[in-house]
């Protein structure tokens, strides 16, 4: 019995050594720092132009810093600040039982929110693989894009500012690939979120990888589109676990990116299945999905992977993909152009469309000490934030809003979207050399039987998708198929499926899209 | 007769090849990925932190407690081993209930030295009682904090279990050295087992991984017939701790 004892109290303090508990803190207000902001050495130039673009005040409530004197008095109580926003008037901390009664009685502090519980999760990484055919995949991640159309007009991405945030970007300072970023300057500045303690190029080479997506060249090839941008790195993950605290480490590295100017944050994380549930998807429960629409409402465009559990239980994108105002990319296969195995399906739980747009999710990427062929939404995204880059250099004006409406309209599949593609592949033609896609395809209907009839009947040599769509009359994707065109009738359905007159069939083929309605 | 089934089989097959094309050309919508959202979007109810779960799980205990006088055990060498099917639906965010059914095989060596009296004097190369049972357990779990997402967390199951003896052996090896020999006893169908045992049991656990105890609240031994055969009550050490892991 003795023995019994012993190993159930060993046990019970492992249990409550995990169970430490950490608390959001929430203040009424900023409290002297109203008095003593001045944006103009609070802000870097680039977001004082970047707030003029987008014409938002130079001192709205949410940018001031949370007061000092608050903070301070929130120290002497707990026993760590873990972290901090501006934003949300957040102070994160962990804090004993007994002493949380004496800071809910300070007068400043609104409400106190117990942290949701800490997890074990890896992070959101690709699986492994590798393909001997690293210059083929660099070649044609860059092409999908149509990188070469933006690199003719010298769109490079320069001038634009791009914050990375990530778990670790070990190798960065070695790689080869990324050597031009430090003999350019083209890195700013970088921070550790986590540690808060002096940036170490170690964590994990995930960061590394995705860097190299936006502007990394290997041998003579491009690996991303904005090989000129400037680069803001941020660590915000641990790597082998996944606490909550991740989230506000999270935030916190928005707001440096938005102090320090940033047009867009790259970021390819995301959390679901153990910490979340898919009704939480909504883009209004996380703490970081919150995080990126404020960074949206400050003018950065927000470049978020959908998540890599299309193929697991979860299924489902993760958070902050789920936030409506980010642009979420979803993966696709580089061999058929539809969505791979691995990328997660949209909608979110209220069934706003996700993922927005998608790039290939197998690529060429730069690790700590290689290159190799990688898979995952992770590095997919990268090459969406070097495709925006160039798109910001074309349109310095353009505001976010505008840039993430544009963005969707260069999907190669737009107007037609799904949630496994968004509106598909952004194409740089539509920026440069914009061109009027003709009919490929026609409807006929033959009794209670809807027809698509190709235009010209399919080569058999070539692989070709018909992609189509049910939508609802609450605008909702009922369902949506990819179809390989083999004949000249692709798509027969009984027109039952069409239950009223605002119910819609939206069909894709090669570069055309035309909905169908019911007129009975 | 001839002449008139002949254009009737013609048409025949001009209408089979005009449905075999037609069947063909519609069979040539190749599918490359499909999706439901309506019935996707149904959320799951099975899974680690969902309403229903179930699976796999293994156990290695060794035997704790104290020993019958005359009955000596060799502790480190006394063990269990547990296999089983486990259920889990949950009630509210912090209560569970879980059902198990395992298969459950004890041994409890019997240290042979001078205070060792029962069930002889003996001194044995090896002397072992072994219970393979059929075990069946319910639990209440607690879940220390209210998870939102898909995984086991911590938790404490308390709850209490049957254990129903398969066969029963009692197991002697005695070395016989003027032979360079040795002889296994094995008996069989022990007039003095109980036919049911029933435990209480408690078990912590982080994730997949537990530690658990368990209380057997009956004998094993029947204590009539322990009286009348061995002129005392006699009965193995009632506690079991081991870990567990539950796939």
């Amino acid at each position: 019995m003795k023995q019994l004892i012993i190993i159930l109290t060993f046990w019970g303090l492992i249990a409550s050594a995990y169970g430490q508990d950490t608390y959001r803190i929430y203040l009424k207000d900023k409290g002297d720092a109203t008095l003593r902001f001045d944006p103009y050495t609070f802000f870097d130039p680039k977001a004082i132009e970047r707030r003029e673009c987008e014409g938002i005040a130079l001192t709205a409530t949410d940018d001031l810093p949370i007061a000092d004197t608050y903070l301070r008095q929130i120290e002497s109580c707990a026993e760590q600040i873990i972290g901090k926003s501006r934003w949300f008037n957040l102070v994160v901390v962990r804090i004993s039982e007994h002493r949380l009664e004496e800071l809910a009685h300070l007068p400043f502090v609104e409400r106190i929110e117990k942290n949701p519980s800490t997890t074990m999760q890896l992070c959101m990484k690709s699986n492994e693989s590798v393909h001997p055919d690293k210059a083929r995949f660099a070649e044609y991640q860059f092409r999908r894009l149509q990188g070469g159309l933006f690199h003719e007009k010298n769109l490079t991405g320069k001038g634009v500012r791009v914050a990375v945030l990530d778990v670790g970007f070990e190798g960065t300072e070695n790689a080869p690939e990324l050597a031009h970023l430090f003999s350019r300057k083209q890195i700013l500045d970088q921070k550790d979120f986590v540690t808060k303690r002096t940036f170490e190029w170690k964590g994990g080479w995930h960061g590394t990888a995705v860097l190299s997506c936006i502007a990394g060249k290997y041998q003579e090839q491009y690996l991303g589109l904005a090989p000129d941008a400037e680069f803001l790195l941020a660590r915000t993950e641990y790597e082998k676990r996944e606490p909550f605290v991740e989230e506000i480490f999270w935030t916190e590295a928005a707001e440096w990116a938005d102090q320090k100017g940033a047009h867009i944050i790259n970021s390819s994380l995301g959390y679901g299945d153990t910490r979340y549930t898919y009704k939480d998807m909504d883009g209004k429960t996380s703490l970081v999905a919150r995080s990126a629409n404020k960074a949206a409402s400050k003018g950065i465009l927000v470049i978020v992977a959908q998540g890599n559990e299309g193929s697991d239980a979860w299924q489902f994108l993760g958070t902050p993909a789920d936030a409506d105002s980010v642009l979420s990319i979803g993966g696709t296969n580089p061999f058929t152009d539809h969505k791979i195995d691995f990328s997660s399906w949209g909608p979110t739980y209220d069934h706003r469309l996700k993922p927005n747009i998608s790039a290939p999710g197998v690529t060429t990427v730069r690790t700590d000490n290689n290159v190799s062929v990688q898979n995952g939404t992770s590095f997919a995204t990268p090459l969406v934030s070097g495709f925006a880059a160039c798109v910001k250099q074309l349109r310095p004006q353009a505001t976010e809003r505008q840039l993430f409406t544009e963005m969707q309209k260069s999907g190669h599949l737009h107007p037609y979207f799904d949630y496994a593609h968004g509106y598909g592949i952004p194409q740089a033609s539509y920026f440069l050399n914009p061109v009027q896609r003709k009919p490929t395809f026609q409807f006929d209907v033959q009794g209670e039987q809807i027809l698509v009839r190709l235009n010209a009947k399919p080569n058999p040599d070539e692989t070709k998708n018909l992609y189509y769509a049910i939508e609802n009359d609450k605008g909702i994707l009922e369902q949506f198929s990819v179809l390989q065109a083999e004949s000249e009738i692709v798509l027969v359905l009984e027109k039952y499926v069409l239950v009223n007159s605002n119910y819609k069939l939206r069909v894709h083929y090669e570069g055309y899209t035309q909905t169908y309605s019911r007129q009975d | 007769m001839k002449a008139t089934l002949k254009p009737i089989l013609v048409k025949i097959s001009l209408l089979s090849l005009f449905l075999t094309v037609l069947v063909s050309s519609l069979d040539a919508q190749t599918v490359l990925l499909k999706r439901e959202t309506e019935r996707d979007t149904i959320e799951r109810k099975f899974g680690k932190n969902k309403k229903f779960y179930a699976g796999l799980f293994l156990g290695y205990g060794f035997v704790v407690g104290k020993e019958t006088p005359g009955l000596p055990i060799q502790y480190g060498n006394s063990s269990e081993l547990v296999v089983g099917i486990w259920g889990k639906r949950k009630l509210n965010s912090h209560f569970s209930f879980v059902p198990e059914l395992a298969f459950r095989a004890q041994w409890f060596r019997i240290a042979q030295n001078s205070s060792k009296t029962i069930p002889d004097t003996f001194q044995y190369e090896l002397e072992r009682y072994t219970f393979p049972t059929f075990n069946a357990n319910a639990y209440i779990r607690y879940n220390f904090k209210a998870h939102k997402g898909n995984h086991f967390g911590t938790y404490l199951d308390v709850g209490a279990g049957i254990n129903l003896p398969v066969w029963e052996r009692h197991r002697r090896v005695i070395d016989d050295k003027s032979n360079n020999n040795e002889v296994v006893v094995i008996r069989k169908n022990l007039q003095y087992i109980q036919p049911i045992q029933v435990t209480a049991n408690v078990r912590l656990g982080y994730r997949r991984w537990s530690v658990y105890g368990t209380y057997r609240l009956t004998d094993i031994f029947k204590q009539d017939k322990g009286k009348e055969i061995f002129n005392q009550t006699i009965d193995l050490p009632p506690v079991m701790v081991g870990v567990m892991v539950m796939i």
